[in-house]
């Protein structure tokens, strides 16, 4: 069992919002691991697209990753990569 | 005339364009019933089946959702913004926060599946209510959306409700709000348009009828008050109005703004990369007009290359102090880098007559004609430092001068004069300069018409301002409505001066280019390119049909049809003969003139 952490960027124009809630909530049901972000004091289930949407992460939040269970490396991997993907949004 | 068009004419409701054209139809209103649902205490024996009977719901919505996205892929609306919003409702449907909180209501509360739901909802209201960034909070309509869904589905309902089923092809969706769904399934049949009195331009109606290109008007206070099933109404979704039993003048005057429209979209579809060249050859420029900083990515997306004409009053006007030359150096660099080399006309200030400083200035009392460069040659100080924040921003682009409201030559020679001394000047600075920076003259009074082949061996090009060169010429009032009749660019008298400016300009080997409302006519644009005009400057969104026009016709065919013109004496004759000649070469791109209407209907 290990904890992993990180702090990412929401670089894409619309933030952390529905589209890209889902498909952050998505990648992190992939894994057995509890996926946590946390953004300015408050926390969110990353398997929750509702949940997600609480954190009102907007483009240039601060949010940070954290990953609890055995698939804890991949998971981290698999959310930061969607999130500094952009969530798959064209950057104008 | 004005009176009669004022009766009887249908009432106007305002809200948020969320999605360009317009479209007159019949209202078909969609009102659906809200779910009702009640408060059950169950006994703790029923609990685990009331949990069950809740996750089948979540399993029968899960598949309707799968079924309008198949019927949608069907529909070929396969792609775009409106799948993900469908998509991300369905994996909503098992969220902890929504689900799971539910099931536990239930077990702890001894509650329905119903009732758990709405009390969750409810929770989750008051959560996203404090919510501080207003984008974020309106996402509690994706959570009720997704708790309807759910409702329905407990209550044996489809998705989209049969929305459907009372609304026709071709009709216009009237409705308080819509889900997705709803609105999904209505853009399948298609609906002609939405009117919606809930909504703002991120809601998800607008988002879908962008996306699949269907008008669209949001946020219509008092919508469903006064639209009633099988009405005639207008939407526009680009200004955001709607308009409720119109009558027949604004009946009109709505097709003819919507086949604009619509000639626009087509022209702008089919040539918006492509050069503005005629079949057999001839090039024409074609450039934006500017008033503000950043409106730039307009007229390139428009198809433009380069800005013909920056006013700028703008910086002037409204404010109780002159702006710096540091404050009007970066707004003319910002205007300079934005189009990437392309020649930037940034004309000077404009000032006097009608448009007055707020600024006390020695020399701004409203003297009549004491307008432009008259004036600024008068105010140095102000002019001066104009100047100079051009010069300096002249090494961000490719930067020309245009002078307003010249009459004489000897005002250009004073423009040089003025222009050498201060980069004498700013040299002595260290200050670095475009080494040339071409001076135009804007051909705008009679007088300057008159003179233009003067002016042209003095100058570097010419620029036509139509607005006020008819006006002068024709000796009327534009705001006149007397004067209707007597406004024609085409009279005997305008292509005459046109043609000497243009000759005047050929003669001295320099540019002729016009930037007054007339450059942005189509149905002018072949006269003016057989008069012998090199560029052409107009509001980005006339760009498009202008240039199709160009595109289509030989130049050769367009002075053929000056030459024809040129031999007719009444300026009535000629509107109609240019009138009938572009309509019936150019159906999809031109509307034909309305001769007896107001001039915002033709």
């Amino acid at each position: 069992m290990s904890t992993l952490e990180r702090t990412v960027t929401i670089g894409n124009s619309k933030g952390l919002h529905v589209r890209a809630a889902t498909m952050l909530a998505r990648e992190a049901g992939r894994f057995h691991a509890e996926v946590t972000l946390e953004h300015r004091g408050v926390q969110a289930n990353g398997k929750s697209v509702m949940n997600l949407l609480l954190l009102t992460a907007a483009k240039g939040a601060e949010v940070r990753v954290r990953v609890i269970g055995e698939d804890a490396v991949e998971a981290l991997a698999a959310v930061v990569g969607v999130i500094e993907g952009g969530f798959g949004e064209n950057h104008p | 005339m004005t009176t009669r068009l004022n009766q009887n004419l249908g009432m106007v409701l305002r809200g948020v364009g969320v999605s360009p054209g317009i479209v007159l139809g019949v209202a078909a209103r969609l009102d659906r019933e809200e779910v009702q649902i009640e408060r059950v205490h169950l006994p703790t024996g029923l609990l685990e089946a009331e949990v069950t009977r809740l996750q089948s719901a979540v399993g029968i919505a899960e598949r309707q959702i799968d079924d309008l996205q198949r019927s949608l892929g069907d529909s070929g609306l396969a792609e775009g913004e409106h799948q993900g919003v469908l998509s991300a409702h369905r994996a909503m449907l098992r969220d902890q926060m929504l689900l799971g909180e539910a099931e536990q209501r239930i077990r702890t509360q001894c509650l329905n599946a119903e009732w758990a739901i709405h009390e969750t909802v409810l929770h989750m209201r008051e959560i996203f209510a404090r919510m501080e960034d207003p984008f974020f909070r309106e996402r509690i309509s994706d959570i009720q959306h997704v708790a309807e869904l759910l409702l329905r589905a407990l209550h044996g309902e489809t998705v989209d409700g049969g929305a459907s089923m009372t609304v026709r092809a071709g009709q216009v969706a009237v409705a308080t709000t819509l889900s997705p769904a709803d609105a999904l399934s209505l853009a399948r049949l298609p609906v002609a348009g939405f009117a919606l009195e809930e909504g703002t331009g991120t809601s998800h109606t607008a988002i879908i009828a962008h996306s699949l290109g269907i008008p669209a008007v949001v946020g219509v206070g008092s919508l469903t008050e006064h639209v009633g099933n099988g009405e005639s109404i207008i939407i526009d979704g680009a200004e955001g109005e709607v308009i409720v039993h119109p009558s027949q003048d604004e009946e009109l005057v709505y097709t003819r703004r919507a086949r604009r429209a619509r000639a626009f979209l087509n022209a702008l579809r089919q040539n918006r990369q492509l050069p503005t060249i005629t079949p057999d050859g001839h090039t024409l420029v074609l450039r934006g007009n500017l008033d503000v900083a950043d409106g730039f990515a307009r007229i390139s997306d428009a198809g433009g290359t380069g800005i013909g004409l920056f006013r700028t009053e703008f910086l002037f006007l409204d404010r109780p102090t002159l702006p710096s030359e540091d404050e009007q150096y970066a707004t003319y660099s910002q205007v300079l880098q934005a189009t990437g080399g392309e020649p930037v006309t940034i004309r000077t200030l404009d000032i006097g007559g009608d448009k007055l400083l707020r600024v006390d200035r020695p020399e701004a009392a409203s003297a009549q004609g004491l307008r432009a460069i008259r004036y600024c040659l008068r105010d140095r100080a102000l002019f001066d430092t104009q100047l100079r924040a051009l010069l300096r921003a002249s090494v961000h682009g490719n930067l020309r001068l245009l002078i307003p409201f010249v009459t004489s030559l000897s005002e250009m020679k004073s423009v040089r004069k003025i222009l050498a001394e201060l980069r004498a000047q700013l040299d002595a600075e260290g200050v670095p300069m475009a080494p040339t920076i071409p001076l135009g003259a804007m051909i705008e009074t009679p007088a300057a018409a008159i003179i233009s082949d003067l002016l042209a061996v003095e100058v570097d090009f010419l620029s036509v301002g139509t607005n006020d060169l008819i006006q002068y010429t024709l000796a009327i009032s534009r705001e006149e409505t007397a004067g209707e009749y007597l406004y024609n660019p085409l009279h005997p008298a305008m292509l005459r001066t046109l043609q000497m400016v243009a000759r005047a300009g050929r003669t001295a080997r320099i540019e002729t280019s016009m930037c007054g409302e007339m450059a942005g006519d189509p149905r002018y644009v072949l006269v003016l390119m057989a008069l012998g005009f090199d560029e052409l400057s107009m509001t980005a969104s006339s760009i498009p049909v202008v240039k199709e026009i160009v595109r289509r016709t030989p130049r050769s065919d367009a002075v053929v049809l000056l030459q024809k013109i040129m031999h007719m004496t009444s300026a009535d004759e000629i509107a109609d003969f240019v009138d009938s000649y572009m309509v019936e070469h150019f159906s999809d791109l031109v509307t034909p003139r309305m001769r007896e209407a107001p001039r915002y209907a033709r």
